[in-house]
């Protein structure tokens, strides 16, 4: 009885210890910033860093989760700021001309879906290069709300008292937490989340086999525009307004961080506990940055780095002796299923 | 399908792990600073008294926020901050947030987070109130600086149409000697932001009253700080209006490219002037060379300002009313005299 205990806790160490390792190798970037973080506060006492974390976390995390999946789905989005830039525009156009807030979400929501039609007909109809679409999208989305805003902020003048509120903020959380799940669910138990991945990793492959490879990403854009649409809200609740520049920063923070997570660029690959730990790092890097005056100098810089160096990382694990297609290790049980 | 559940459970774990992590140690600093406030309230009187009988404080941390860090105005502004912080020993941080407001909101936090007892806001209107209230409630002194907004412990800033008023008492000056008051004016705003068109009005509200034989051609709105819209745009007047010989700018950027296209069109005589404000390094060079650029209006060192007023309002000083930023028209008249200084 005893030796069976003993052997059973023994399997169950080397299960928890294989784990463990392969989570720091996967995750060695981010375990450097959160252990730098870590001994900055042993030096240094920030206050209410856990409020500030929270808001910020969640907010870089709705993007970065709709960004991940575009992404793995084989769209490099370097348009979904501009997106939700204009959806700040439009939903604070809305507010301010006291349209209801469903319907001011809703509208913000359809916008999303549009945006994410848009680039499923251009990847997918037009056989157009993500990178080079969406760059131009970019330009076109962020300068029209640019004219149609005036270069102004718009202001809602009856503020909606969210941003101070902690139960919106402890809502927001239990709220990404079952997104999180849903995100999970799709990815791993729906057949349209495998083929977000299959379409990342082989879209022409997916074609051959007669899967309709346009409802594939049309489906997959409409969940991310659901994370847009969050973020857009966020964003009116936080400045109570809506512009044109609004969320224009997270451009590169969001990419660095799913650089920091392992998600591949256009090949399928990602995992949610990885959006997850590189959303973390961003934050935390950010933060870091700002507290000691680098945040403008070396901000940019830093991202730029964290992205090239993710590229090289995604491209050591492509060509290792173990690597497999993303499509292939969902038939090996266990592999590309866990969080 | 148990693995998976697992896994979400050791994610949700560590992420509750870490934020609990830093959570203590920011809850007990939250006591702390609760504790503190407290006795910090029961000795108020006398930590006024003492500071007013020191004169100086120690271990400040200033925050800097502004709109953008990459043109002169505001990297003047950021240095001058910096060297003055680093005389007194001060801790000091800036943020750029690019005019993007959530960014700002997002450097609000981080601001608060890292312990600065001073933001210098530099925000563009209201997007940033709510932040900056609650930055506010937990004891930061808040200076906006170019705006003013319903949230602040002082506020710097110009009345902007009493600037234009000056800028268009310069001109109209010019036009009455040199032009015998024949003055055939573009003005240069923009409506894309009510400072600038409040400034823009300012313009028109002096020349109308100072100038009254002068005509305004037109006002043309040539956008916010857009890089090249000075030039096209008088390039463009000086077709329309070939009797055109004044031009007066709400700033200096757009000034300074109109006097090289007055220049190029081959316009450069006595008889053709251009007004603005800002008072930047290539206006008052070209004012004192006796280019078509002929005046401009200069503002008190603005970070100076900024670490004086920070630092009585530490001292617990209040200024419920918006405090004006000095200014001084730079014309031929007077360029040497401050080119000296």
């Amino acid at each position: 009885m005893a030796d069976a205990f003993y052997a059973a806790s023994k399997k169950i160490y080397q299960i928890f210890m294989k784990k463990i390792k392969k989570y720091v190798i996967e995750n060695k970037l981010n375990i450097i910033i959160w252990l730098a973080f870590m001994l900055i506060l042993l030096k240094n006492t920030f206050l209410y860093f856990e409020y500030f974390f929270i808001r910020q976390f969640i907010i870089m995390l709705f993007i970065s989760l709709g960004v991940a999946l575009e992404m793995m789905s084989g769209d490099f989005d370097l348009s979904f700021a501009a997106q939700i830039s204009g959806a700040t525009v439009i939903g604070a156009y809305l507010l301010k001309n006291e349209i209801n807030l469903y319907v001011t979400v809703l509208f913000i929501l359809l916008l999303h879906i549009l945006g994410g039609a848009v680039k499923s007909f251009l990847m997918i109809k037009l056989k157009m290069p993500s990178i080079i679409f969406t760059l131009a999208l970019q330009m076109i989305i962020s300068k029209t709300f640019l004219i149609v805003s005036n270069e102004n902020n718009i202001i809602i003048p009856d503020k909606p008292a969210y941003y101070n509120n902690n139960m919106f903020w402890v809502l927001m959380a239990a709220l990404t937490a079952v997104l999180l799940l849903c995100v999970h669910w799709f990815l791993y138990d729906t057949y349209y989340g495998k083929y977000c991945r299959m379409l990342g990793e082989n879209t022409e492959l997916m074609e051959k086999n007669g899967l309709n490879c346009f409802a594939a990403s049309l489906i997959i854009h409409s969940f991310a525009a659901v994370f847009f649409t969050m973020a857009s809200l966020l964003f009116i609740f936080q400045t109570v307004s809506g512009s044109a520049y609004i969320g224009s920063n997270y451009l590169y923070k969001v990419l660095a961080a799913l650089c920091l997570g392992g998600i591949g660029s256009c090949n399928g690959e990602g995992r949610i506990s990885g959006i997850v730990a590189g959303t973390v790092s961003m934050v935390l890097l950010i933060f870091i940055l700002t507290s000691f005056n680098y945040v403008n100098k070396w901000e940019t810089i830093v991202e730029g780095m964290i992205i090239l160096a993710g590229l090289y990382m995604g491209r050591i694990r492509k060509t290792s002796e173990n690597y497999l297609p993303n499509s292939e290790r969902n038939l090996i049980e266990g592999e590309g299923r866990d969080l | 399908m148990k693995q998976r559940v697992l896994g979400i459970m050791l994610s949700l774990v560590m992420s509750v792990t870490m934020l609990t992590g830093c959570g203590s140690t920011a809850e007990n600093s939250t006591a702390d600073s609760a504790e503190a406030a407290e006795e910090a309230a029961d000795t108020s009187e006398v930590t006024e008294e003492l500071n007013e009988a020191v004169g100086d404080l120690e271990d400040v941390k200033i925050g800097f926020l502004a709109p953008t860090l990459q043109t002169e105005f505001f990297i003047a502004i950021d240095n001058d901050l910096k060297a003055e912080c680093e005389e007194k020993g001060w801790e000091y941080v800036a943020v750029s947030f690019d005019n993007d407001s959530s960014a700002a909101v997002s450097s609000i936090e981080n601001m608060v987070t890292s312990q600065c007892d001073v933001i210098i806001a530099m925000v563009s209107d209201s997007s940033c109130d709510v932040a900056l209230k609650a930055a506010q409630e937990e004891g930061v002194k808040i200076m906006e600086c170019g705006v003013q907004t319903d949230v602040y412990d002082v506020c710097l800033n110009t009345d902007q149409h009493g600037i234009g008023v000056e800028i268009g008492e310069m001109a109209s000056d010019w036009i009455n000697s040199q032009l015998d008051g024949k003055g055939q004016v573009v003005v240069y705003t923009t409506f894309q932001n009510q400072d600038m068109q409040n400034r823009g009005q300012g313009i028109q509200d002096a020349i109308a009253e100072n100038c009254p034989d002068a005509t305004i051609l037109e006002v043309v709105d040539i956008g916010k700080d857009v890089t090249g819209a000075g030039t096209s745009t008088t390039e463009n007047m000086l077709q329309k209006y070939p009797e055109l010989n004044t031009i007066v700018c709400y700033g200096d950027a757009a000034a300074v490219e109109s006097m090289e296209a007055v220049k190029a069109a081959g316009l450069n005589s006595d008889d053709f002037g251009i007004f603005a404000c800002d008072g930047t390094e290539q206006a008052l060079t070209s004012i004192a060379d006796n280019d078509v650029m002929r005046g401009t209006i200069v503002f008190a060192s603005i970070a100076p300002a900024m670490i004086e007023y920070s630092e009585r309002v530490l001292k617990g000083e209040e200024f419920p009313d918006m405090i004006a930023f000095e200014t001084t028209k730079i014309t031929s008249k007077n360029i040497a005299d401050f080119i000296t200084e």
